[in-house]
């Protein structure tokens, strides 16, 4: 539980106060309130552990046996598990590492490039599987991301399993087609 | 101009500057025109550091203002940096609306705006980057501001639901998902130094957006028409 001792405030790094020296005054002020909110090592530090760990779960679901549906599905239940578990390490995870600055974001994108591996398997289903590029994965993640984020803005993923159904229709329409992908919307996720 | 009609400004230079000393100029004038300099100036160093390492003195120094006038138009860096992004982000929105607005069809309304968003983005790199890249990693009030812009985006696409084709109805995440596949893709290709090819991934970006509505098939035929002029 690293994470958690790393979600008290960061103080504005003393390279941000000193690079504003001599700025005194009112405005001085203004400025360090304004000062870079990048994450130091330690909150990057938790960031990984967790990261690591989700991407441990997930990768074992998706590595378990049956065809590429099923493993979509297995990952997707597994990432929805780990999220739901703790509301407050999936907003370390998803939402507040966007104002962390460079560092937290790479290792964010290097999590979305691993959920776009994943959907990237979706082209071996296709005859001609050039047919497609990464890209579509990558905007598939890109999609999934930015729904879970809404989600997590809007208070929380409590109900992240019942999403899952919308979250791989829209997922696996580039490479099942839309009428396969339908049968998506009607599976009822038991919790 | 910019080929999207953004204002093209050469690195260093924050626009006209006002005469030293007693010009006489009309005080309203003068406010414009420093407010002005100063957003310009927040662009370039914005483009040049990112938000977040961009100061206040970075600011006032290319405008060539003082910090007293910086604080006289805004509050702080957040405020000056949301100015911008309010105004380039209204622009790229009513340039949208024109666009779509040639159209009777919903797919083609779509298809014009994107063609006019990514041929504005490819222009205009710097503001591409100020307007969907920069927000995400600014957090607070700007981070929020940006997800209101997205919302109005996905207010926009449900447009697009009375022309769903699918046995099933749409689910309510539809939006907010095709929004974010547009922002990933856009992003990746800015992050990858790839703005000027922006305009390649249209057919990619209106298939994305169509799909859900009018099926795979259909967007996959409708994205290879011919770009709109």
């Amino acid at each position: 539980m690293r994470w958690r001792r790393a979600e008290r405030p960061t103080p504005p790094r003393l390279e941000s106060r000193l690079d504003h020296e001599g700025e005194g005054g009112e405005q001085g002020r203004a400025n360090v309130s304004e000062a870079p909110r990048e994450w130091d090592d330690d909150r990057l530090a938790a960031y990984e552990e967790a990261a690591v760990e989700l991407c441990t779960c997930v990768t074992s679901a998706y590595d378990g046996p049956g065809g590429w549906h099923d493993r979509v599905w297995a990952a997707g239940w597994a990432a929805m598990s780990f999220l739901e578990d703790d509301p407050a390490r999936a907003r370390f995870l998803l939402v507040d590492v966007n104002g962390a600055g460079r560092r937290a974001q790479a290792r964010r994108d290097r999590l979305l490039q691993r959920l776009a591996d994943m959907l990237d398997g979706g082209r071996d289903q296709l005859e001609d599987p050039a047919a497609i590029s990464r890209c579509t994965a990558e905007i598939a993640a890109g999609a999934v991301y930015a729904t879970l984020l809404g989600r997590l803005d809007g208070g929380g993923l409590e109900q992240g399993k019942a999403l899952l159904g919308e979250l791989i229709y829209l997922a696996v329409m580039p490479y099942l087609g839309s009428r396969a992908a339908e049968q998506e919307l009607l599976v009822q996720p038991l919790r | 101009m910019g080929k999207g009609g953004g204002q093209r400004r050469a690195r260093g230079d924050s626009g006209p500057r006002l005469p030293a000393g007693r010009h006489g100029l009309p005080r309203e004038f003068v406010t414009r025109n420093q407010r002005e300099r100063i957003i310009t100036a927040l662009v370039d160093a914005v483009a040049e550091k990112g938000y977040n390492d961009t100061t206040v003195a970075d600011i006032t120094k290319a405008a060539s203002v003082s910090r007293r006038t910086f604080y006289e138009h805004f509050s702080g860096k957040e405020e000056c940096f949301l100015a911008a992004y309010e105004m380039v982000v209204e622009h790229i929105r009513d340039a949208m609306v024109v666009a779509a607005g040639a159209f009777e069809e919903w797919p083609q309304k779509v298809r014009a705006a994107l063609a006019t968003m990514l041929r504005f983005l490819s222009g205009e790199p710097e503001l591409a980057r100020l307007c969907l890249i920069e927000p995400i990693g600014a957090g607070g009030e700007i981070g929020a501001r940006h997800r209101a812009t997205m919302q109005g985006i996905v207010e926009m696409l449900r447009a697009g639901r009375p022309a769903h084709t699918g046995a099933r109805p749409l689910p309510e995440t539809t939006e907010e998902a095709v929004v974010g596949g547009i922002s990933a893709l856009i992003v990746r290709e800015l992050g990858a130094g790839r703005a000027a090819d922006l305009e390649k991934q249209l057919p990619q970006l209106v298939e994305l957006v169509l799909a859900p509505y009018l099926g795979a098939e259909e967007a996959e035929r409708q994205a290879q028409e011919p770009a709109p002029a």
